[in-house]
Parts: C-alpha cells; sequence; structure tokens
C-alpha cells in the first residue's frame, strides 16, 4: 500500500546553495516510488520536513505514514523524533552502524538524482549554486518518468490515478522570454526580457524564470522558450570538474586522477604517482622520490588513450569493486518519451478535438471529414425552431488497422452526440443498423463457387446515409 | 448475376463474369467516390481466406485483440467454454467492481460469435448479466477468453456445395434460468452444407411445459428459415 514505508536519507551539499542551503533531505514512498525532496539549511529542519511532509499525506490522502526507514544519523535519531513515532505509533526502521547497504533505496536515489543534477547543470551552464533549483526539477522528472519497477508506469500515475502530462517539459537552464504583466509597464517598454528557465514552481502552474539583468527569480504562465540556447555559457564557462561536488564518495585518490584524465596538462607538469599494474613493486619507489620520477614515464596520462588500468597507490582504504569491473552488465531499456510527428510513430488517440487539432496527423484527418461532408451538402442552414432541442456533435477518432495488425490510417467522423438527447422527450425509439451476420453467410455461400476472379472488395470514401426525422 | 453486400461504407462484389463485374464498378464509380480494395480478403474485421475446397472466415486477430485487452495475453488455454454444471444467477457473489469493463468485454465477445458458433451459448449467458455483472460473471467470461485463448485459429469453413436444401434443427431446455424460469432455445440453419445461421436465446416468455418451450423454439427457427428463404428467391 502508498505509505506503507518511507525511505529517508540527507545529503550534504559541499557548495551553499544561492538560497543558503546546505543539506537536502529526501524521502522516499516504497509502494509508488514518489519522492519529495526538501532543500534545508539545518539538520534540525530535517524532522519539520518529515512532520509537514505527514500531515500532508495525511490531509491529501487521509493515508499515515507506518514505518520509516533511515540510518543512524543524529537528524533522525533524536529525541524530538522517537517522541513523534511513539505518539503517532509510527514505526522507525534504523539501518545497523555502518551498513548503508540497508537504507539502499534512499542512498541509491540520491545517486539517480545527483546524477541527474550534475547533468542539468552541466548542460545548460548553470552555476553550482543553483543546485536546489537543479533538484526540484529532478525530483519532478523523477516523478514523472515511467518507471521499470512499477511496470513503466510513473509514481504519480499510481498515486493520482491520472496520466503525466510531458507537454510542458522544458530544456533546464534554456533561455526563455517570460511576458511581463502588464500594469507594471507603459505600453511602450519592451514586454520581456531574455530570462533562464530554472524549473516548475511547486505551488503555481507556471515557470521559474531567472531574470539575468536583475538577479530575480519571476514566475510566469507565458513564457516563450529557445531550447536551444543557454545563457549562462555566455556569462561564465565553468571548469569542467564544478560539478564534482556531486559525485559519490569517491576516495579522494580516485577523484584526483580523475580530474586529471580531463586535464592532460597538468599531468604532465605535476607527474602522479601512478604505476602500471606490470611493476607493482616499484611503485613504492617511486612513491617514496615522485619528483625524481621521469616525466614521460608509461604512466603519463594521455587524453586520447588512458592507460586501460591504473593501480591505485598502496595503501588504498577502501576498494569499489563495480559490476563493470566484473564483466556484469545488464542491456538498458531506453524509452522513447519524445513526442514526434514523423510517421514512424503513429499519434495517439486524442482525448477531445482541441487535442486532436493540435497534431497534424489528426488534423488532416478532421480536415478530409469536413470537407467531405462540405462537398456532400450535408447541411443545411436554418433558424433554430424555438421548442426544439438541439443535437450537438462530437469527433470521433479512431486508428484504422491493416488485416495484420499494422497501423493503415487516421479516421475521424463527426457525430451527433446521443447524450444531448432524453428518451421518452427527444426520442421514442432507438435502433442502429447492425446486419445480420446469416446475410452475410448466405451471400458467400451463394457466390463462392462461382468463378473465382470475379470477388472485389471496394471501400467507400464517405457514406452518405439518407434519413429523414419526423418532427 | 450479381450479389452486393453492402455494410455502411464497406462493399462486398460478386459477379457471375468479369465483364459484368466491370460494368457495375464503372457505374458504382460515376457515382460515388470509391477505392477498389481488390479480391476479398479482409471485411468487418473478418479475414477471408481461400483453399481448394472453399473459404475460411476467422477472426483469429480481434480475437486476440479482445484477449490483449482484458489483460489475459498469457493466460493458460482453458479446454471447455463454459461450467457445465453451474447456472449463472443474477445473485450469486459480489458485484463486479467495473461494469463497463465487463460490458466492453462480453459486447467484444458478442461479435466473435461471428465466425464461432460454438460460444454462441456461453456468451448469450455473460450478456445475460450486463446490466449488473458480479465477479462470479466476470470469472465465466474469463473462462470463455480462456477457452479463445486456446482455439484461436477456430473460424468457419464454407464449401462450395449445391445449394438444394435449407436445412434448420432446433432444440430448448425447460426452465433452467434460475432467476426467470424462463427456457433457452436455439437453432442452426445449414444452407447445403454450409452452417449460415445460428442462435441460442432466452426465451422472452415463460413456458409452462417443455413441449411449449419447444414449440417457442420451432416458431424462432420458422421464422429465421423464412427470412433466409426470402433472402435466397
Amino acid at each position: 500500500m502508498p505509505f506503507d514505508i518511507l525511505h529517508s536519507d540527507l545529503w550534504t551539499s559541499p557548495i551553499l546553495s544561492s538560497a543558503g542551503h546546505k543539506y537536502y533531505v529526501l524521502f522516499l514512498d516504497d509502494f509508488t516510488n514518489v519522492l519529495w525532496t526538501f532543500p534545508i539549511s539545518r539538520k534540525s529542519q530535517v524532522f519539520e520536513m518529515f512532520k509537514s511532509l505527514t500531515n500532508l499525506i495525511q490531509t491529501q490522502f487521509l493515508q499515515n505514514i507506518k514505518s520509516f526507514q533511515c540510518d543512524n544519523g543524529g537528524e533522525y535519531n533524536n529525541e524530538l523524533f522517537q517522541q513523534y513515532c511513539t505518539h503517532h505509533g509510527l514505526v522507525f526502521r534504523f539501518s545497523c552502524p555502518h551498513t548503508s547497504s540497508q537504507n539502499g533505496k534512499a542512498e541509491r536515489k540520491i545517486r539517480t538524482i545527483n546524477n541527474m543534477i550534475r547533468t542539468m547543470l552541466a548542460h545548460s551552464s548553470v552555476p553550482p549554486s543553483f543546485w536546489h533549483h537543479a533538484l526540484h526539477m529532478a525530483t519532478y522528472l523523477l516523478n514523472i518518468l515511467p518507471c521499470k519497477t512499477l511496470q513503466n508506469q510513473s509514481p504519480t500515475q499510481i498515486l493520482y490515478h491520472c496520466d503525466p502530462t510531458y507537454t510542458h517539459l522544458r530544456v533546464f537552464g534554456c533561455l526563455c522570454y517570460p511576458l511581463f504583466p502588464s500594469p507594471t509597464i507603459h505600453k511602450l517598454q519592451p514586454r520581456s526580457t531574455p530570462c533562464v528557465f530554472l524549473g516548475y514552481p511547486p505551488n503555481h502552474r507556471g515557470y521559474k524564470c531567472f531574470d539575468l539583468s536583475n538577479r530575480k527569480l519571476i514566475i510566469s504562465r507565458h513564457v516563450i522558450f529557445d531550447e536551444t540556447q543557454f545563457p549562462f555559457t555566455k556569462i561564465h564557462s565553468p571548469s569542467p570538474h564544478s560539478y564534482n561536488f556531486l559525485d559519490d564518495d569517491l576516495h579522494p585518490y580516485l577523484i584526483h586522477q580523475w580530474q586529471n584524465q580531463i586535464s592532460p596538462p597538468a599531468a604532465h607538469h605535476q607527474p602522479t604517482p601512478t604505476t602500471t599494474i606490470d611493476q607493482p613493486l616499484s611503485s613504492i619507489n617511486q612513491q617514496s622520490s615522485p619528483l625524481t620520477s621521469p616525466i614521460n614515464s608509461p604512466t603519463t596520462i594521455s587524453s586520447t588513450s588512458p592507460p586501460p588500468i591504473q593501480q591505485h597507490p598502496p595503501p588504498p582504504t577502501r576498494t569499489i569493486t563495480t559490476r563493470s569491473m566484473k564483466g556484469i552488465s545488464k542491456p538498458r531499456k531506453i524509452f522513447t518519451l519524445s513526442i514526434s510527428h514523423s510517421n514512424h510513430i503513429i499519434s495517439p488517440i486524442p482525448k477531445n478535438h482541441k487535442m486532436a487539432l493540435s497534431d497534424p496527423n489528426w488534423k488532416s484527418a478532421m480536415q478530409s471529414e469536413f470537407d467531405a461532408l462540405i462537398r456532400n451538402k450535408t447541411w443545411d442552414l436554418v433558424p433554430r425552431p424555438g421548442d426544439s432541442n438541439l443535437i450537438r456533435c462530437m469527433w470521433i477518432f479512431r486508428r484504422k488497422k491493416n488485416l495484420d495488425g499494422s497501423f493503415e490510417r487516421y479516421k475521424a467522423r463527426l457525430v451527433g452526440d446521443g447524450r444531448s438527447q432524453v428518451a421518452g422527450v427527444d426520442c421514442d425509439e432507438t435502433f442502429s443498423p447492425v446486419m445480420k451476420p446469416a446475410t452475410i453467410q448466405t451471400v458467400l455461400t451463394i457466390g463462392f463457387p462461382r468463378p473465382p476472379s470475379s470477388r472485389l472488395c471496394l471501400s467507400a470514401e464517405e457514406v452518405i446515409i439518407w434519413s429523414q426525422a419526423s418532427a | 448475376m450479381a450479389y452486393i453486400l453492402l455494410y455502411v461504407d464497406d462493399i462486398i462484389l460478386i459477379t457471375s463474369s468479369q465483364v459484368l463485374h466491370k460494368s457495375i464498378m464503372s457505374l458504382l464509380a460515376f457515382e460515388f467516390a470509391m477505392k477498389d480494395l481488390g479480391p476479398l480478403s479482409y471485411f468487418l474485421g473478418i479475414a477471408v481466406s481461400r483453399h481448394p475446397d472453399g473459404i475460411f472466415l476467422s477472426q483469429s486477430t480481434y480475437a486476440s485483440e479482445i484477449i490483449e485487452c482484458a489483460g489475459m495475453a498469457s493466460c493458460k488455454p482453458s479446454a471447455t467454454p463454459v461450467d457445465t454444471k453451474q447456472k449463472l444467477s443474477t445473485s450469486s457473489s459480489t458485484s463486479y467492481e467495473d461494469p463497463s469493463f465487463y460490458r466492453s468485454l462480453a459486447g467484444a465477445l458478442q461479435y466473435l460469435t461471428f465466425t464461432r458458433p460454438g460460444i454462441s451459448y456461453d456468451v448469450q449467458q455473460v450478456c445475460l448479466h450486463m446490466h449488473a455483472p458480479r465477479t462470479e460473471h466476470m470469472l465465466a467470461l474469463k473462462r470463455i477468453l480462456r477457452y479463445v485463448q486456446g482455439t484461436l485459429h477456430f473460424g468457419l469453413h464454407l464449401s462450395p456445395s449445391p445449394i438444394t436444401k435449407l436445412i434448420s434443427y432446433t432444440t430448448a431446455d425447460s426452465g433452467e434460468c434460475p432467476d426467470t424460469r424462463r427456457s433457452k432455445s436455439g437453432y442452426c440453419v445449414f444452407l447445403g452444407d454450409n452452417l449460415i445461421s445460428w442462435s441460442s436465446k432466452r426465451q422472452p416468455t415463460l413456458s409452462r411445459s417443455s413441449a411449449e418451450a419447444e414449440y417457442r423454439g420451432v416458431a424462432n427457427v420458422v421464422s429465421e428459415s423464412c427470412w433466409i428463404r426470402n433472402l435466397l428467391l
């Protein structure tokens, strides 16, 4: 059930966010995978956030959290939390000391989020101190993206039972132009200014835009985006490792190695105490006199061909065995989430005519139906008789399929809406023309002993049904 | 001689000679915008395949779509479509939580009986409870789907045979419906060697004897036979 188990963890950022956040706390529902993250400035705020979240769940979903999984950090294992839990009958599940794997779900989610934040910041060159904006964006996206463990449903789909929409999603950090509200300007002033898109505000239906000229956040509904431009790339170009703060807690030496790999010139001026695997004994000697080691030794790292295997310095505090080291690999499923108008991807069946009009495939189907109606002079325009009921019309959208189930074409039909009639008042008898199977069987039986060359199936493009309604 | 079978915007044209066929085609094309789809292979969702000894009508694509729609794409097939002992009653078990889903599946199965006379009794039983489906009815419906899963390739075979006789068979039970005590009657009509019409229905009236029920069944099949006779005239 949702909210039976809630996972939580805290992540400490080495960089203060522009709003002064030093940490973020994460809450993850075990059943639905719905995620909440809150950037905070003090660890003591974890409890406040937890309380506000339980209140939110209580009010929105009429549910109580049954158990809470976290590590032994002081932000969780304290008097306040314990009092709250005993008072509300909540079960605490601490992981054992130094056994972070018992809190694996939350820990892994933090890694996922940090990967996303790093990608977003690096792609758009947004300064690292804006990580809390990227955090909100990552949380938002993770909640609406399909999840393999949920049979390709998204967490919000499970929780709210409605499909998420992806049409409003924009690229993080891209150039955007929010419309200024009219009272603030006189009519000849510019109506917008270049801003940077920083995500979706939690309590508004709109976009967060960062005004570069006065460094203010603007929340606006009417925004024009240019998803190919990233204004921060022009203002400053961050060095490749300015986003390293988001990495997992690797051994500092490994980080050092990695930085050297990225910037090869540094490796030349500063001989690194590395050695290849075939000279493990000499490595200690080299370490003792790093300055005398030859610069052009085989250990020198070049950016084009990094040596395949690198040996750690002798006292590694901890060795990390990754799956790729052991040769374990799983095929990755990649989902296509983009909406494409090419012929290869079949447009989804629209819910209403407005959605259909925004899709060129359906729009052309509607146009051909409309043209056919006009061409056949289907309508006569008459004044409405005063005492009569109007029957509204509605669109029916269907995808025609071939015999083998493959897509044939889009079909749109304009029909009368039966719901605008009341049986007994507007109409007294309803019937639909249904064929009698016996007819087809009979005709085929009679027809088929005849020479086989003369059977053809025709399909009229448009149907004309003549009917006369009695007043 | 020519036969035209018209269903809304789908037409089957059967003619005795190529010349006649061409002239009818050009006459129709003159009046309406039309597309020639070539020799008959697919009509109203029914695949038509030709053999040396006749034609075969099959709805296997449609049947597998229904099964997929029910979320039973990997279900185990069942050997029979219905339990021989149990009769479905209107007031058994609890009401099913998604009536519209039940109705859509039952309606879909109803169309499947077009080429599957074998399941028409079972589908009719399931359709009797469309207005207030119960969990038990849903189980019966799923049983039919599981049977269909195992017999996807079934269909209706029509063989060229001399059309000399119209033979009808009918039978009825006596008051087997547990709720209304009405009788069910069924019939099938053969034209030559080909089954062309069949039905299994609960009678709309209450019969006081099995003979009365049988008579009503006979009346039904006679009216159907008359209708087909009119068609053949």
